[in-house]
């Protein structure tokens, strides 16, 4: 189970925040675990590891959302904390870029839902598809030309050979209050 | 002045803009924040008139005037409790925050990337079992020294923006730190006092050293918060309670940085540990405080006196307020 935290930025500006159970991922038409699927903009990673950019769609009662996402090449999935109703970009889905690329050509949500059995802005509860687009970078932004809007979703991948205290990493401590006392440990 | 008080509560952050009287929260539907998100933190900058940030367990939030609702800001603290946030006086766009487990986040850029500041806190501590920040402030004579308080393990310094940091806790009693004040005196002479615990400290090496203060006019040790109405004066509001969270609280007035003390007026009893003050220098009579409990405390006499406000508001773990 993945519990998904969206900002879902209305065309009028409003931010909602609905907590969605995802239990269902796809990612390009594939069943893939939850176990990489994170929502975290920092990640530790191989230090070749490269990130691709996606979208993904995430089934909801007010309909559908689309988000920004990045697929890393170890098979880790990141989806931002921001999204917008898919419902609300109805009329020019196809002039939707995602990283410059018009989702008409990355591949329109519509037919992504379609595929999984869902219809128009409705998806099987608990499903959260992933498209991505042919593409490095580890940032993902979706462009709305029509409403002048932007969600851009950059994930930080942290080296695994770089360790940010060199060759000095200290020993876990245990601290007390009480300094001019004899006080209970509980350990 | 117009001006909004803002609480950060465990119900998200409340906002009053009739001096304490009233309180409200956003709309859920609008506000672009949880509700009921656990709420630790909210810091207003001179420069940013109307934006507040809010530090939660949801992650970090700024709310402008303009878009009146709080935008989240992607950082790595998302999984962790955010509960102090500092901004450089001068400079909004360098951030500091501090979180629990105890570890310091710093961005440099407004929020946009932040990077792991290398703060070796305790990993486990006594009582409370995780350590946590307290209080952060930058030096005010040196804005690249930042000093913080964590409970429970002490005080810190670094010198270098953060970067690195150096544990002063030599003659502290209790390493169960919780705020700090500073005084600058024209013959170069500095005075820090440190909350705690187990009362009151003082250093008269910045820090490097500390001597317990004997504060006979404390009806209890349990020290919080310390603030200055203005800065760099002799005038210190300190909160305490019973413990934490405790039954009971007051408030303590010292107008010789703390070599002596005496108890402030209050209108009612406070029901919990005065968990939080809030300053501003815009209008240093003008001070907020609120107990761990919900009770909203606000003077208009630079702290002398105290009128508890009608509303309460369930668990407050700071309160504040700024020019808008």
């Amino acid at each position: 189970m993945f519990l998904f935290k969206p900002h879902v930025i209305g065309p009028g500006g409003n931010i909602t925040t609905p907590d969605v159970i995802v239990d269902c991922l796809f990612t390009n038409g594939e069943r893939r675990s939850l176990g990489g699927l994170s929502q975290e903009c920092w990640l530790q990673a191989e230090c070749d590891a490269t990130g691709r950019p996606a979208y993904a769609i995430t089934a909801l009662g007010g309909g559908a959302l689309i988000s920004p996402a990045v697929m890393i090449s170890n098979g880790q999935t990141v989806v931002a904390r921001s999204a917008w109703r898919l419902a609300n970009l109805d009329s020019h889905i196809g002039e939707v870029t995602l990283n410059g690329t018009r989702l008409s050509n990355v591949g329109l949500p519509y037919k992504l839902i379609e595929e999984a059995g869902g219809k128009e802005d409705v998806l099987p509860r608990g499903y959260m598809l992933l498209r991505t687009v042919d593409a490095t970078s580890n940032t993902a932004v979706l462009s709305d030309p029509v409403l002048d809007r932007e969600l851009r979703y950059r994930v930080v991948l942290e080296p695994l050979d770089e360790d940010r205290w060199g060759d000095a990493r200290p020993k876990p401590r245990y601290s007390v209050g009480p300094t001019k006392k004899d006080v209970p440990h509980f350990i | 002045m117009p001006y909004k008080a803002y609480a950060a509560t465990m119900q998200s952050v409340w906002f009053s803009e009739d001096e304490g009287q009233s309180w409200n929260r956003l709309l859920t539907p609008t506000g672009g924040f949880y509700n009921e998100a656990r709420t630790w933190a909210v810091h207003t900058h001179a420069e940013r008139l109307g934006e507040v940030l809010a530090g939660s367990d949801q992650g970090l939030y700024r709310y402008t005037e303009e878009s009146g609702r709080f935008d989240y800001i992607p950082s790595p603290m998302d999984s962790l409790h955010i509960l102090k946030i500092s901004q450089s006086p001068a400079d909004p766009n360098f951030i500091v925050c501090g979180t629990r487990p105890a570890e310091i986040f710093i961005s440099e850029d407004n929020g946009d990337t932040w990077r792991r500041s290398n703060l070796n806190a305790s990993t486990e501590c006594w009582f409370i079992n995780t350590s946590r920040v307290t209080s952060i402030h930058f030096d005010p004579k040196d804005f690249d020294t930042i000093w913080i308080t964590v409970e429970i393990d002490g005080v810190f310094k670094s010198t270098d923006r953060g970067r690195t940091w150096e544990m002063i806790v030599r003659g502290l009693h209790d390493n169960d730190t919780h705020d700090l004040v500073f005084r600058d005196r024209n013959d170069g002479s500095r005075t820090v006092l440190c909350s705690t615990e187990e009362g009151v400290h003082r250093s008269d090496d910045n820090g490097q050293s500390w001597e317990h203060l004997v504060i006979p006019e404390a009806r209890w040790n349990y020290f919080r918060s310390l603030k200055q109405p203005s800065e760099n004066s002799d005038t210190i509001i300190a909160s305490i309670g019973d413990k934490p969270s405790g039954e009971a609280g007051e408030l303590l007035i010292s107008k010789d940085f703390g070599n002596s003390w005496d108890i402030c007026e209050m209108s009612h009893p406070a029901n919990s540990t005065i968990w939080s003050i809030g300053t501003n220098a815009a209008d240093t009579s003008l001070l907020f405080a609120a107990t761990i409990f919900g009770q909203i405390f606000r003077s208009t006499d630079g702290g002398e006196s105290w009128q508890k406000m009608d509303r309460e508001l369930g668990e407050i773990r700071m309160i504040t307020w700024a020019p808008v």
